[in-house]
């Protein structure tokens, strides 16, 4: 759970981002009927470190961060801003989450012709910690 | 216990002593994990029975493992490879010397962890010679 919130906080208190979105920052799916540009974020990977008898509480998680917008410029700039929020950032405490790294992977552009929303979902490796 | 226990247990103890973050439970470090820190990842060995005098040499490998971060990572752990150096070599006996005989330091190897980019893992290889008399471990 830690990894949501961290990413949650990362994403939160990037003030480039909110300037974009306010807060449309949504896990793992858009509200009904939703106001864009909005942004979700879900674990679509995750595992943690193995001792012999018990694990040390090191853990990652892939994260992916979907941009929703009706402008494919605008979509760019709200991507934009999530990866600064995110890329690197690391030896941080989010929201009393201590987060060792994070690096983002890579970005998928695309467009749903029936609703004419733009979407990018990137995609990020956090390293963070478990109680 | 074996006198590969003894031996492991006393570097440990010798480490720790010098103020170092040793663990022996994984043969590697994790990439994010709080460093300086040192694995002991204990090897093979190799014996050098002397016939008719009652005695079995044996070469103990091992490993230490040392991970550190920093902006050039290959070097980070310099501070703390050195620090164990000294603290192994202060006694090459090991204070063991009823049947420890030597210990000589065989090779470095320097590498980045592939998840962490800042971390430098150093692994420096050691080999020990302890005599048993047959017939016992």
């Amino acid at each position: 759970m830690n990894e949501y919130i961290a990413v949650r906080g990362l994403l939160g208190q990037a003030g480039a981002l909110t300037a974009l979105i306010g807060t449309r920052l949504y896990p793992d799916v858009l509200p009904d009927n939703p106001v864009y540009p909005a942004v979700t974020f879900q674990k679509t990977d995750g595992g943690n470190e193995v001792g012999s008898v018990s694990n040390p509480g090191i853990c990652w998680a892939e994260m992916q961060v979907s941009t929703w917008s009706k402008s494919r410029i605008e979509a760019a700039a709200i991507v934009k801003a999530a990866s600064a929020a995110l890329d690197r950032a690391r030896l941080v405490t989010v929201a009393g989450v201590q987060v060792d790294d994070c690096f983002w992977l890579f970005d998928t552009d695309d467009h749903d012709g029936e609703t004419r929303i733009y979407f990018t979902h990137s995609k990020f490796k956090i390293h963070y910690r478990e109680p | 216990m074996t006198q590969t226990e003894t031996i492991t247990a006393q570097i440990v103890t010798i480490l720790k002593g010098a103020g170092l973050t040793v663990r022996d439970d994984t043969d590697a470090l994790y990439s994010f994990e709080y460093k300086p820190c040192i694995v002991i990842d204990v090897g093979d060995e190799l014996a050098d029975p002397v016939f008719g005098q009652g005695y079995i040499y044996w070469n103990l490998n091992f490993d230490l493992l040392i991970g550190a971060d920093g902006e050039n990572p290959k070097l980070a752990p310099e501070s703390t490879r050195k620090a164990a150096h000294e603290a192994l070599y202060a006694d090459r006996q090991l204070g063991l010397s009823d049947f420890v005989v030597d210990l000589n330091v065989k090779q470095i190897q320097r590498a980045i962890d592939a998840e962490n980019p800042a971390a430098g893992i150093t692994r420096v290889a050691y080999q020990i010679k302890y005599r048993v008399e047959e017939g016992t471990a």
